[in-house]
């Protein structure tokens, strides 16, 4: 028995301008996901990599401050910049019988970031506070030596979002 | 029975559109998917931020107890016992009452210490267990960030021991000797807290 004939009728110019609408639209939503989530990637990996760099620098001065030259530690102790290479450098400075001793914090950060050390704090034993003093006036109040000190550091990524950490360093003997 | 050339065939008409709506909707899928992944990514990362300054914040209480009581004439008799465990008694704050709180990294903290003087030992052994000040309530269990066990010294430099008259502590025996050395038996990150 012959097959009825297939219909000839054809998609309508509505539906056809409908589904072109709709892929359309479902085409721009995609590529706006796509860009957001490649927008999303780029900012997580900018965090993962400044809270590395974070930690890396809170060590480096860590290690820097208790590992400095004979006076090994003061409990007063102040910082200052200089350029080594052109790159702004924090200095670890403390002083023991007029003598200052200068630490360079040297640290280089991955290409596009910079870090800064924000302040150098040394706790007060009788007041239970950090003292605000940066002078050179070392334990120039009752309590003052008490072997910790607070730094406070900031990094700062190449979309110039930044984070900052304190962190304390005890005397190590 | 109805022969099956004779049963009419369904019409294709719309069957375009219907296409156009699934895909819609598969894509709508696999992009919220895609974005939920980055979205939980992007939120872990700065939770781990969160905990990176609790961790700091919880070292830097430690370190400042442990510098603390260094130098302190422990207060006998010591009530907090055994050594190198968790306090079973009332133990000792810092900062103890009264003083400001220890506020690192935007966060407040608190230390709990018990003092022991282990047998034939001239020195202390001190127990600390960092947590956070809202926390104080569970800092000997759950609310637990830092744990550390240190033992100091008490002699005076240069003696061969303090039962040599002179060489140990303070009061009757002679000038204050306390905390001459320290050192840490063990440091147990318990949580880094969120």
């Amino acid at each position: 028995m012959p097959r009825a004939p297939r219909s000839d009728d054809g998609d309508t110019l509505i539906e056809v301008m409908i589904a072109l609408l709709v892929i359309s639209v479902t085409t721009a939503a995609l590529m706006t996901g796509l860009a957001t989530s490649i927008g999303a990637s780029a900012t997580h990996r900018n965090l993962a990599t400044l809270d590395t760099v974070v930690r890396s620098y809170a060590e480096t001065i860590k290690a820097d401050v208790q590992l400095q030259a004979a006076p090994l530690y003061q409990d007063c102790a102040w910082i200052t910049t200089t350029n080594v290479g052109g790159i702004p450098t924090a200095q670890y400075n403390t002083k023991s019988g007029g003598v200052v001793t200068t630490t360079p914090l040297t640290f280089t950060p991955p290409a596009g970031y910079s870090v800064q050390l924000d302040f150098l704090h040394y706790w007060n034993s009788t007041t239970y506070s950090f003292n605000g003093d940066s002078s050179t006036t070392c334990m120039s109040a009752a309590g003052d030596q008490s072997g910790i000190q607070l730094f406070q550091i900031t990094a700062t990524s190449p979309t110039r979002s930044h984070e900052s950490l304190q962190f304390v360093v005890r005397v190590p003997t | 029975m109805t022969p099956r050339s004779q049963v009419p065939r369904r019409s294709d008409e719309g069957a375009i559109l219907i296409l156009a709506l699934v895909f819609m909707v598969s894509v709508g899928m696999i992009t919220i998917g895609l974005l939920s992944v980055g979205n939980v990514s992007l939120f872990t990362t700065i939770g781990l931020q969160s905990q990176r300054n609790v961790e700091y914040g919880a070292d830097a209480a430690l370190e400042a107890a442990i510098q603390s009581v260094r130098y302190q004439a422990p207060a006998f008799p010591l009530a907090c016992q055994p050594c190198d465990q968790p306090c079973v008694g009332s133990p000792s704050t810092f900062p103890p009452a009264g003083k400001p709180t220890f506020t690192v990294n935007g966060r407040s903290f608190i230390v709990q210490y018990c003092i022991s003087i282990p047998p034939a030992y001239w020195g202390r052994q001190v127990s600390f267990t960092a947590c956070e000040a809202a926390n104080a309530a569970s800092c000997q269990s759950t609310g637990a960030l830092i744990q550390a066990s240190v033992v100091y010294s008490d002699v005076k430099a240069g003696c061969a021991s303090g039962a040599t008259f002179g060489c140990y502590g303070a009061g009757p025996w002679g000038p204050g000797f306390w905390g001459t050395t320290l050192t840490v038996l063990h440091w147990n990150v318990v949580a880094a807290g969120a």
